[in-house]
């Protein structure tokens, strides 16, 4: 999209504006006795915004001097040089393209144009997405003339625009003496630098035009496209709710009720801006987010809940629905239905916050350090932009990193810890299993001693098993060794099914539900099954527990998977692996603790 | 005491810069997203794994449209046009995962795969194209399309290609009339477009003296071939040119 720069003088000021619709902001401005001067053409969003960001201050003196410093401006930060030539600035405003009968064809539908600011209130989108939004909502006119409309919302300070990849200057020093100014491009959607920037020629600019491949799934964030902001009006007032009290506050443990209490009084103070949860595996999250949720909902705040995979939302949604039946809740996911609807409380992945922009009182993260946040800089952005000035966040995680640990120690940020599973066990601690390197057993054909005694005490109590493995490519051969040791022991008791899955195993959810429904004993897998699968009598395996693909956390997140029922608290929790490495021993040693903890063995956690 | 912290918090950055370069020799493969040491041996951003099963058409059935199974469609064309597309070839089979990394091409706009495509469409040029290509043209889109995924996916193929091989591109060929989604159509339904769709630009060709030409024309898929015999037809009735095709996928 290109937009047309234009300067508004007076005799003693001048400012600076950019515009995507030239007659709407000609009949603004009608009124007011000023001089308009224009650039032409029209050129990207981002340049546009660069040069306002840079010359808010430039005095107008000739058309001719204007023209010379744009120019130069440009030259010196390397705008398209086919885009440089023909830059030149003119008097008023795209006269060209205004003739008398303009005014009644630009006439707006304010109803229309009122309920479509209501509605971009706290998003951020791209055109496309804009359109859809409106579609969805039967703002046929608006969606069909979007361009008059959203420039209206700017001129009224209800939408602000930005370019999907935007360029700031950045000051840096050189040898720590000498100041560098250095112009660098930035996502402005995901925080994108220029690594994850693909330069390219753009039809639809016709320059060259760079784009993100960060955000891409997204949709296509490029330097001239359009980025629509909605603010939120400070005429706002938060409209309190009464709740129906739920009955799930009743059946909180001690550990739990403590831990919501403090999140409950960290959301009524406001002095802090993010508050982290440390909950063990197994603890009861979701029974805990419940009394967080009412005080949102009863003081009227508006709340996101995020969460990295697909199937927790889906599986929290009816939850939530029921508990709060007086509010609106929606679930917003890659395909979801509900992307275009408002809601009180939305329960979303993390990729949806890249949609919203200042729109949340408070948003709670779940899992804050599994897989798409764990060294993933881009949702921690969305979730930041996504936050309101004053908003709040709640982090909960079972595994913090060692950093957020530390400041919790040092009590430099404001937490609560929940050591103890919701049934009052303790948790399952794992045990050293000695074994040969897992190539070995495989290039013998035959599985460790040591580890053939878990896995058929295990078997022979009933329980099922999680094998836990480093590579994708040995789960086949897992679970062929498994099987011929299963077939060539002598006792009937441990005959067993033996499955293995992967990320790239297409049966995945069949599989993983079959293990659900128990008709499955053994199932080998990767790390991708270390969260999120519940069973009720299982135990875990973990094979080359010494690999470094095993950290600390995803060796407590496996060992989690153990005694999460209270039929059966304490499930059996193996290591086995060459070495004892430190990871396995922090491991074990932070399981430990928490258990300390939760008897009151120990006062700090 | 602040330049000290200065002086810290450079040294970190450069410590940093260090391990991530170190960290740099291993490859983020852009259709499975991992990191592997690896790469395949005609792009630095693909795995070895995923380049391993790409399904590469080795061997041909048809001579003209080079599809792995025998077809009916090119002996019908030929009896009912004579010959205008004198041989089509592609590099892989429109298998689903060959969909999938299109898609992420064409539809989300990810343009790193241009690069990879046209590599495999270099290799198989090399080892089954025989005959001599003056001029490299591309199946264009319509200015509506092209604005709204901002890029012409076939374009971005033929300018690689172009680079290779030192043969030039020329847009020879416009499109007359948007048509509907061509990927919305049954087989059956693209058969039967016989109106013509295509016009040939004539300033493409300014200086270009040589008399009889053999034109390259790069699409990214062949399935039907409604699209390559339209743009060959609308070429063949201006001038003496032959045309070849050389797509990515077959389908
Ligand atoms: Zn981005
Ligand atoms: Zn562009
Ligand atoms: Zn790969
Ligand atoms: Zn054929």
């Amino acid at each position: 999209m290109l937009v047309t720069i234009y300067a508004v003088t007076t005799q003693h000021s001048t400012s600076w504006y950019y515009t995507i619709c030239p007659p709407v902001d000609r009949i603004y401005w009608a009124d007011i006795p000023r001089a308009l001067f224009a650039l032409e053409p029209p050129i990207p969003l981002c340049y546009a915004r660069q040069w306002l960001d840079e010359n808010q201050s430039l005095p107008i003196d000739t058309l001719p001097a204007l023209t010379y410093s744009i120019q130069q401006f440009a030259e010196q930060s390397n705008w398209p040089s086919s885009l440089i030539r023909n830059l030149r600035f003119v008097s008023g405003l795209a006269l060209h393209a205004f003739q008398k009968d303009d005014q009644r064809q630009l006439q707006l539908d304010e109803s229309q144009w009122l309920k479509m600011c209501m509605l971009l209130q706290g998003r951020s989108l791209l055109i496309t997405e804009l359109q859809q939004l409106l579609q969805h909502h039967n703002l046929h006119h608006v969606a069909e003339n979007w361009p008059r409309y959203i420039q209206q919302a700017i001129l009224c300070d209800r939408v602000r625009l930005s370019p999907g990849v935007q360029l700031f200057r950045q000051t840096s020093r050189k040898w720590l003496v000498f100041k560098q100014n250095k112009r660098i491009l930035q996502c402005s959607r995901c925080g994108a630098d220029a690594q994850h920037l693909h330069r390219t020629t753009c039809e639809t600019c016709g320059y060259e035009c760079s784009y993100c491949n960060r955000c891409l799934q997204m949709g296509r964030c490029k330097q001239c496209s359009l980025v629509i902001c909605g603010v939120k009006s400070d005429t706002f007032k938060p409209i309190a709710r009464t709740v129906t009290k739920t009955n799930e506050r009743t059946s909180l443990t001690v550990f739990q009720k403590k831990a919501a209490d403090a999140a409950i009084h960290f959301l009524r103070e406001q002095t802090h801006h993010t508050f982290l949860l440390w909950a063990v595996t197994g603890a009861g999250k979701t029974e805990m987010m419940f009394p967080i949720l009412e005080e949102q909902v009863q003081s009227g705040r508006k709340l996101a809940l995020v969460t990295p995979r697909r199937d927790v939302v889906l599986e929290l949604l009816p939850r939530i629905v029921q508990a709060f039946p007086e509010s609106r809740v929606i679930a917003l996911y890659g395909s979801s239905q509900q992307t275009w609807q408002d809601a009180e409380i939305i329960i979303a992945t993390t990729h949806q916050m890249l949609r919203f922009f200042a729109a949340f009182d408070t948003v709670i993260i779940d899992e804050m350090d599994a897989f798409p946040y764990h060294n993933n800089p881009m949702l921690s952005y969305a979730v930041q932009k996504s936050l309101r000035q004053q908003g709040q966040s709640i982090w909960l995680t079972a595994t913090p990193p060692a950093d957020s640990i530390r400041l919790i120690r040092q009590g430099r940020i404001p937490h609560a810890v929940v050591p103890q599973r919701f049934h009052g066990h303790p948790l399952p601690v794992p045990v050293h299993c000695q074994m040969a390197p897992l190539y070995e057993q495989l290039h013998r054909n035959q599985l460790s001693r040591n580890v053939w005694r878990s896995i058929r005490s295990s078997l022979q109590r009933g329980a099922q098993l999680f094998v836990f493995i480093p590579k994708i490519r040995l789960v086949q051969p897992v679970v062929e060794l498994l099987q011929h040791a299963v077939t060539s022991d002598n006792d009937k008791t441990c005959e067993s099914i033996i499955k293995g899955t992967s990320s790239q195993d297409e049966q995945r959810s069949l599989k993983v539900q079959a293990f659900r429904d128990g008709q499955i004993n053994i199932l080998v897998t990767t790390t991708i099954l270390e969260r999120g699968v519940t069973v009720a009598c299982a135990d875990v395996l973990v094979l080359d527990a010494d690999n470094s693909l095993f950290d600390r956390t995803s060796l407590i997140q496996m060992a989690g998977r153990a005694g999460r029922s209270s039929q059966d608290p304490n499930g059996n929790v193996w290591f086995c692996s060459h070495h004892w490495t430190t990871e396995q021993r922090a491991a074990t040693k932070q399981i430990k603790r928490f258990n300390d903890f939760s008897f009151g063995k120990v006062r700090n956690i | 005491m602040r330049l000290a912290k200065h002086i810290i918090d450079n040294l970190i950055a450069k410590l940093t810069e260090t391990v991530h370069k170190k960290d740099g020799s291993k490859i983020v493969c852009l259709a499975c997203g991992k990191r592997s040491a690896q790469h395949s041996f005609f792009s630095q951003q693909l795995c070895n794994h995923c380049a391993n099963d790409i399904p590469w058409i080795m061997k041909h059935v048809c001579e003209f449209c080079g599809r792995v199974q025998a077809c009916t469609d090119c002996t019908e064309r030929l009896r009912a046009n004579g010959q205008v597309l004198h041989k089509n070839r592609s590099a892989v089979q429109y298998t689903p995962t060959m969909k999938k990394w299109l898609a992420s091409y064409k539809f989300r706009g990810d343009e790193r795969w241009a690069s990879i495509f046209a590599e495999m469409m270099w290799l198989t040029w090399q080892t089954q194209m025989d005959t001599p290509i003056d001029i490299i043209t591309y199946v264009p889109t319509s200015k509506e399309r092209a604005i709204e995924r901002s890029f012409n996916q076939s374009e971005r193929l033929a300018s690689l290609l172009s680079e290779r091989s030192n043969i030039p591109v020329m847009p020879l060929l416009c499109r007359l009339q948007n048509g509907d989604k061509q990927s919305m159509k049954s087989r059956t339904e693209r058969l039967s477009i016989e109106h013509a769709v295509f016009g040939f630009n004539s300033q493409a060709l300014g200086q270009w003296k040589q008399k009889s030409l053999r034109v390259l024309i790069i699409d990214d898929v062949y399935t039907t071939g409604t699209t390559l015999h339209a743009c060959a037809k609308c070429l063949h009735e201006i001038a003496d040119i032959r045309c070849y095709g050389l797509t990515w996928a077959r389908s």
